[in-house]
């Protein structure tokens, strides 16, 4: 998976879940949640999406939770290029 | 042993098994009645707050909370506040480990808590001290302790530079809010979650 894809992943989960096209309004340093493009189930939801896609588990005793929060820090953790 | 004679620290010289024995069961009982219907029995709140307790990126990490202790080192309670502009991050650190550690047959009921209660506490702000949690041991109540903590938690707002504190406390605790009144404290808003049946009012006092 690479960063854009990670993006269109993200912004396909949010089009779906919210009707909206978030990706005018998020940058990689956006928090998803208080930007509203998910609450606070979506988030749940959306890493669970991005484990299923990248078929890497979160570790909970290792994440930052500014790397789970924003695009950037998503891919930062699931290490895409 | 009088209340004056507690000091305030960190739990850097408690071992593991001190902390499960002297410092969960007091965040466990500042989290009822909330998390008497979180987990589906005790044992799961246990195992989970243990867990939590021990992950930097918790709400529950027991290495920011502030542990009285008398003076040959006994434990009597303690408290964790969190500065508001790094709560919602760990709250929501929590909700995906609660959720992910859930039995499937649990992960739909522990959804449904979440989004039943998630109006039910204070909107913090950045500039504001959370106290996430307070407690005395049970074997140390009645001796002015809770005041004494208290007056911790002011101080520790102050030399954060945090001008104010928020706490959430469930109405049924009567003689804690009044505690909380005597204190300076001055009641917001009352919230109800009708599942699972909680009331909370939040709380608040600025600090000079």
């Amino acid at each position: 998976m690479t960063h854009d894809e990670l993006r269109s992943i993200v912004f396909e989960f949010v089009r779906e879940r919210r009707r909206v096209d978030a990706s005018p309004q998020i940058d990689d340093d956006t928090p998803l949640v208080s930007a509203e493009a998910v609450d606070s189930l979506g988030f749940l939801d959306l890493i669970a999406h991005l484990e299923q896609q990248s078929g890497q588990e979160v570790d909970l005793l290792e994440v930052d939770p500014d790397e789970l929060l924003t695009i950037g820090g998503l891919a930062r953790y699931f290490q895409v290029s | 042993m009088a209340a004056s004679e507690i000091s305030i620290n960190t739990a850097d010289r408690l071992s593991a098994a001190e902390r499960r024995q002297r410092v969960l069961p007091w965040i466990i009982e500042a989290s009822r009645p909330y998390c008497d219907t979180m987990f589906e029995t005790d044992e799961a709140l246990v195992e989970a707050f243990e867990c939590w307790s021990q992950r930097k990126t918790s709400e529950l990490w027991i290495e920011r909370a502030s542990i009285g202790f008398e003076s040959d080192g006994e434990v009597i309670g303690g408290f964790i506040a969190c500065p508001g502009g790094i709560l919602p991050k760990l709250r929501q650190v929590d909700a995906l480990a609660y959720i992910k550690s859930a039995p499937a047959a649990d992960i739909a009921r522990r959804r449904e808590f979440l989004e039943r209660t998630a109006k039910l506490f204070a909107h913090v702000g950045p500039g504001d001290l959370y106290l996430s949690r307070i407690g005395v041991l049970r074997s140390h109540r009645g001796r002015g302790h809770g005041r004494v903590l208290m007056e911790g938690v002011i101080r520790t707002a102050s030399e954060l530079g945090l001008p104010r504190i928020v706490l959430d406390v469930s109405t049924s605790r009567k003689n804690v809010i009044l505690l909380y009144e005597s204190l300076g404290f001055q009641r917001q808003e009352e919230r109800r979650a009708e599942y699972p049946g909680l009331t909370y009012i939040s709380m608040s006092r600025q600090v000079g």
